[in-house]
């Protein structure tokens, strides 16, 4: 992203909107820090500035990756998708993508507010591969995995920075224990945050043994959860 | 859309706090679905959804509803924000009888959704459970931000935006309306909940009227 200076008048409007504070005025003009900026492009699509100063370069890899993977309305070259990741669980009474006996984890890095580089998304997968964990062959994030069974990436783009990426997958549900101690280790080692998403399939009898494990191992439990009520069938 | 599972709040916060994904599959019934993810939109609206928006063109808040069904194409992925159950269980109904064939995920507080379920005969599948937030949480803004930032689950709505929002409100240089309305501006998608925004707001004007009489 970049400003046209000739067509910035410095009003400073812009600046709050900047989800990693890259822009600054400087001599009455605004600037953008590229190395702050993630290129998600909110400065230009919240059209608050008047005169139209913003603008989007091409950008070349590693730093495309910015924009892949921060600006929402980018699809990933992967996936063709807009947005993050994967359909996840959303489609799972379709795609059957988990099972019962299975857990999904969705470990979703710089979420929230804090952003992250690859460097930090290594690590957590490079942990998570050790641990029994198997990626999600669709999720864009496997995709430019040099090797997923190890969890590595191109290292032209660690010190990439982006809104956020989420690494997806599962593993047999007797590994969840082993996860979650691996994640807890791997946490005290990054300099972001992760949301950590926990999928599982409902039992019969209404129960979410996931949960429960988790639950019983002493992690706390947000009170709010999604699921899907099948209603998807196939066309 | 993992993210909606993050929203931060107090239950009693979440209580008026609800989305619905509609969403085709890939292989399974994406072809041809852009008559259903429109009709969803419908519904939505009769519903009284208080956003919705389709994640490649924009949110109801900003481009209006006309333009937000208009842009919706086979596979396009949109949802819809409710604020109290009601209106949950009744597109639930509306749903389950023009079996539209797409998935649909819901979102709230555990208990409501299965509550949402059960009135409407519907049968929970798969779940998504929030562990929290993990790692170096002392970069993270206070609670009462971090309310607002994560309803936008792509993380578009800036900390620094919410501060100033917060100090235009306490300084009376702006409605709670006006205020919701620039906060759900960045969030695309049309996950954030102007109704749960405005009583936030109100709770933040409140909150420091009780500083201001404090310090008198």
């Amino acid at each position: 992203m970049i400003i046209n200076q000739e067509k910035c008048h410095g009003c400073a409007l812009c600046v709050p909107y900047c989800v990693t504070n890259a822009i600054t005025i400087v001599n009455k003009k605004a600037i953008i820090d590229r190395e702050l900026c993630v290129e998600c492009s909110v400065c230009m699509q919240v059209d608050v500035c008047k005169n139209h100063a913003f603008e989007e370069d091409e950008l070349e890899w590693p730093r495309s990756i910015r924009r892949t993977y921060s600006n929402v309305m980018s699809k990933h070259p992967q996936t063709g998708m807009t947005g993050r990741g994967t359909p996840e669980m959303k489609t799972n009474e379709l795609t059957g993508k988990y099972k019962r006996g299975e857990v999904g984890l969705g470990v979703e890095l710089g979420r929230p507010d804090v952003c992250t580089t690859f460097r930090d998304v290594e690590k957590v997968a490079k942990m998570l591969a050790a641990s029994g964990f198997t990626f999600d062959h669709e999720a864009p994030t496997t995709m430019i995995m040099t090797d997923p069974t190890v969890g590595s990436l191109p290292p032209e783009i660690l010190n990439e920075r982006v809104i956020c990426v989420i690494l997806e997958g599962k593993a047999p549900t007797e590994k969840l224990p082993v996860l979650l101690e691996g994640l807890k280790k791997v946490s005290k080692e990054i300099d972001t945050v992760f949301s950590l998403d926990v999928i599982t399939v409902e039992e019969e009898d209404g129960s979410v043994p996931n949960i429960e494990i988790a639950r019983r191992l002493g992690y706390p439990v947000r009170p709010n959860a999604k699921t899907t009520v099948g209603l998807g069938r196939p066309a | 859309m993992t993210h909606t599972i993050h929203r931060y709040g107090k239950p009693e916060d979440l209580e008026y706090d609800y989305s619905i994904i509609f969403i085709s599959a890939r292989n399974f019934n994406r072809q041809g679905s852009q008559p259903k993810i429109r009709r969803f939109l419908e519904l939505a609206q009769k519903h009284h959804a208080v956003n919705f928006g389709n994640m490649e063109a924009g949110s109801v808040l900003v481009i209006g509803p006309e333009k937000v069904i208009e842009a919706v194409k086979d596979g396009t992925t949109v949802q819809a924000v409710f604020s109290n159950q009601e209106d949950v269980v009744n597109i639930l109904s509306d749903l389950v009888k023009e079996d539209l064939g797409l998935s649909v995920v819901v979102q709230g507080l555990e208990h409501r959704v299965r509550e949402c379920c059960m009135r409407t005969n519907l049968k929970p599948h798969t779940w998504n459970h929030s562990l929290g937030i993990w790692g170096k949480t002392e970069l993270l803004p206070e609670p009462e931000v971090l309310e607002v930032t994560t309803m936008c689950g792509h993380g578009l709505v800036a900390v620094s935006l919410v501060k100033k929002i917060f100090e235009d409100v306490r300084n009376g240089k702006t409605t709670l309306k006006k205020a919701a309305q620039k906060l759900a501006k960045p969030c695309i998608c049309g996950m954030i909940n102007p109704v749960r925004l405005e009583r936030l707001l109100e709770r933040v004007m409140e909150k420091s009227l009780v500083v201001e009489e404090e310090k008198k």
